[in-house]
């Protein structure tokens, strides 16, 4: 078989010798070129070199110097294609973008429903009135709802309420199109605003007249063939990344719009469900964007997604206007990539506000924005990115198989040595890239760096999945040492624990640590002699616990005093409100330590059903702690917390606010009644 | 131990003797001299409130409970809680009641007797006396549920009433 590979690489060798070892001039003649501008036009850059350069008078270079000038002419050649290439991906990007933001007010508009309008939307105008019908007839079953709430009595009020909802929902839903359209059209006209240039040229015509200035100037002898290479190179480089930029924004606009579409084509049904209480059978029945909170959420969002992207296009069109391109090519290498990267720095300026912008822009679509997020990651890794992600690959690799490789080999000479090592490694890691300042001289401070590193590796792994190097299975995969210990920790009790706890491996007390803070997190946390020691089993359950442990021992870090001034939230990745409702009333009793139920905040998030249960079930020191709020510094922080929702209540302020103030006081009264219970 | 294993009041029952409390006005002389527990509870009807508020911003209170003193010393509406709670757990009869309140509390015979017949007359208690222990919880959760469930002032429960 022809080997194709070693081809390529010869006639790269030829290429780039005989462009190094050969002045510059031209080879073909001006007739000979044009029928084959007929053919590609690339050929215009070659037109124009041999015009500039003495037309058929070159051709005598051939007889005296055949093999430079062969090479003259390959390079020649070569540049042309890539200036030319480069012009016209371009100029295709800039169509691409402007037909998108153009027509995304024209005919890919949603909002016209006028037949004789020239931009009349059949599709949206079609659509809307199916599903305007099939709202009329979900009002009916709405209106049936409402009226055996109100008969029954079940949440009276609010049914009540849902009926003026009604009324009004009623009306708005034939009027859909008229309050989507001038919403759309305000957002359109804020981004027309910004992007009624379409993007700025400036720079296409600054790069490549540089460049034909350059490639004119190929038959002196002064030029240096190596830097005009380099600078086609370059150029070419920016056409393909600016024209994956142009596209993503055109597929943004373009999105928007056909999302746009289906989003005027459901407002009824979305409108309609405004008035069903709120229930999770209703969200069943109307899903996703058919939903009134969803749909809000992405009408708005989709609407004004075109703002920050104008903005950006707007920003970056005004940093082109600024560009002045000098490269120099007369002098040597050094002088010439001294003006060649200032050149660089200058260009990728407006396209990192274009990618920034582009980010930012789809951060504001949400949910939706992050899928098309995906899927500009996805081209972007099939497409230009690979060549990046290919760099990031050979830079992960490298770090993961020496990490792996430290790891492995400091199990070969002992745990004592393995445990340092990871230690100081994840130490020093965290103390350079990291917040956090870990001393890894100290027996803790290396035990830190261990819980730092298996983390720090966890991420390269994390990441090889995302792009498909290592089978997603593989990651979070216990290792076999891991698996070990694991079984290792089952015949562990808390005593052998608490005496054998230096003679254990690390992964073996990571697994028993596992294993008893599941068991019986008071008794584990009781355990800690110290605070250090406190603090590393808790850092200890952040690092390998479940969910429920991890909330149980986040919210014993509250008042307690031994656990430092440690940011555990940050830890824990949590908050209380979070910790508190995610617990079940059988949770709260067995995981909540005296500690997290002296507080106020936890008291306060607790459900009535919750604190029954630690009320009815709890232990003598648990329902102690409790009572504790009655008193000394918990009392004045319920009564501080009692006297500010008051105030909210009584003050004039939204209806929401108030509302939701007077809820949090009558709930606080309610808890604070079955604390009669246990005096 | 023994109050592990005996019955607990229900929310219903501290409102229910609340209620009573603020009827006959007999806390008014400990809430009379204290500042901060007047102004607190001047005006305040809803039951709810009213205890969260006594227990919170009255200092003897807080004291007591710090020091773990019986509240019975000072408030009628837990001595009114004790008696009760005598009751359900069947330490007492609905005929030791009146006997019973006349001691504790320094009121007039017939309200005395007003308070009894209410006490007697209240379903949750009556529940709560008939229940084994175990089940009060139990109870406790529906009487919470149905409550959460129903209006009684809702157009249903008025025609209902009518009717009957």
């Amino acid at each position: 078989m022809f080997n194709f590979k070693i081809l390529k690489i010869i006639i790269c060798f030829l290429f780039i010798f005989l462009t190094l070892t050969t002045p510059i001039g031209n080879v073909f003649a001006e007739d000979i070129v044009d029928p084959l501008l007929l053919i590609f036009p690339p050929f215009a850059g070659i037109k124009t070199i041999i015009s500039a350069t003495g037309g058929l008078g070159g051709a005598i270079d051939l007889i005296g110097n055949p093999v430079g000038t062969i090479s003259q002419g390959i390079a020649a050649s070569a540049g042309a294609l890539i200036c030319t290439a480069a012009r016209i991906i371009l100029d295709i990007g800039q169509m691409i973008l402007y037909s998108a933001v153009n027509s995304s007010s024209t005919w890919l508009s949603p909002t016209d429903f006028d037949a004789n309008s020239e931009t009349y939307n059949n599709v949206v105008a079609t659509g809307w009135g199916i599903v305007r019908n099939v709202a009329n007839a979900a009002l009916v079953i709405g209106l049936v709802v409402i009226a055996i709430n109100i008969i029954l009595g079940r949440e009276e009020n609010k049914a009540k309420k849902t009926l003026i909802n009604f009324i009004i929902i009623a009306l708005l839903i034939n009027f859909t199109p008229i309050i989507c359209g001038f919403i759309i059209d305000g957002s359109n006209i804020l981004t027309k605003s910004f992007v009624a240039g379409g993007i700025d040229n400036s720079m296409v015509g600054n790069l490549a007249g540089k460049f034909t200035e350059i490639f004119n100037d190929l038959g002196t002898d002064n030029k240096n063939p190596v830097g005009t290479f380099v600078i086609m190179l370059v150029f070419l480089m920016f056409a393909l990344v600016s024209f994956f930029i142009y596209t993503l924004y055109a597929l943004l606009f373009i999105g928007r719009s056909i999302i746009l579409w289906l989003l005027v084509i459901v407002s009824p049904i979305a409108f309609a469900t405004k008035v069903f209480p709120e229930s999770k059978y209703i969200k069943k029945i109307f899903p996703s964007i058919t939903y009134w909170d969803d749909w809000w959420e992405s009408f708005l969002q989709w609407c004004v997604i075109g703002i920050p992207a104008g903005m950006s296009i707007y920003l970056a069109n005004m940093t082109i206007s600024k560009l002045t391109l000098n490269i120099n090519t007369s002098g040597g290498i050094e002088d010439m990539a001294g003006s060649l990267v200032s050149a660089v720095i200058q260009c990728l300026t407006p396209f990192i506000v274009l990618v920034a912008g582009f980010f930012i822009s789809i951060s504001a679509g949400g949910q939706i924005g992050s899928a098309v997020s995906g899927i500009a990651s996805n081209v972007w890794t099939k497409t230009g990115g690979r060549a990046v992600d290919r760099g990031k690959e050979l830079a992960a690799a490298p770090w993961v198989k020496a990490a792996g490789y430290v790891e492995g080999r400091a199990g070969a000479v002992g745990t004592w040595a393995k445990e340092g090592a990871t230690g100081r490694i994840g130490g020093a890691i965290s103390n350079v890239f990291g917040n956090e300042k870990i001393d890894t001289s100290t027996k803790e401070g290396r035990e830190e760096g261990r819980y730092k590193f298996r983390e720090y590796i966890g991420k390269p792994r994390e990441l090889a999945a995302k792009y498909s190097l290592v089978a997603p299975g593989t990651v979070g995969q216990k290792s076999k040492e891991e698996t070990e210990a694991a079984e290792f920790a089952k015949g562990v009790s808390f005593n052998n624990y608490e005496k054998l706890s230096e003679r254990y491996s690390q992964p073996q007390r990571t697994a028993i640590e596992k294993k008893l803070a599941e068991e019986d997190l008071s008794k584990f946390l009781e355990g800690a002699k110290t605070p250090i020691e406190l603090e590393r089993r808790l850092k200890s359950i952040a690092a390998t616990g479940n969910d429920k442990t991890k909330n149980a021992a986040f919210l014993n870090t509250i008042n307690n005093t031994k656990a430092g001034t440690t940011d555990w939230g940050k830890v824990f990745k949590t908050d209380i409100g979070k910790s508190v409702s995610s617990m079940s009333a059988k949770d709260v009793v067995e995981k909540l330590t005296p500690n997290s139920l002296g507080n106020v905040d936890v008291f306060e998030k607790l459900t009535l059903k919750q604190l029954n249960a630690i009320i009815d079930r709890g232990s003598r020191e648990q329902t102690d702690a409790i009572k504790s709020l009655l008193t000394g510094s918990g009392s004045k922080a319920l009564t501080d917390r009692k006297d500010t929702l008051e105030n909210i209540k009584n003050l004039p302020g939204p209806v929401d606010q108030i509302e939701e103030a007077e809820q949090k006081l009558d709930d606080l009264n309610k808890k604070i009644v079955n604390l009669i219970k246990i005096i | 131990m023994t109050s592990e294993m005996s019955k607990k009041i229900s929310d219903d029952i501290i409102y229910f003797i609340e209620g009573i409390v603020l009827e006959y006005n007999l806390e008014k002389d400990f809430i009379e001299e204290d500042v901060l527990l007047k102004k607190k509870l001047s005006g305040v009807d809803d039951l709810a409130e009213r205890i969260s508020n006594k227990l919170l911003f009255s200092k003897t209170i807080n004291d007591y409970i710090k020091n773990n003193k019986p509240l019975e010393e000072i408030l009628v509406s837990f001595r009114i809680k004790k008696i009760i709670e005598q009751l359900i757990n069947n330490r007492i009869s609905f005929d030791d009641l009146n006997a019973l309140l006349s001691q504790n509390i320094k009121v007039s015979p017939e309200v005395i007797q007003s308070i009894t017949e209410k006490i007697k007359k209240n379903p949750s208690i009556k529940e709560l006396i008939d229940s084994k222990i175990g089940e009060t919880e139990e109870l406790i959760s529906n009487e919470e549920d149905s409550k959460k469930n129903t209006n009684t002032k809702s157009i249903g429960n008025i025609l209902l009433k009518k009717i009957n």
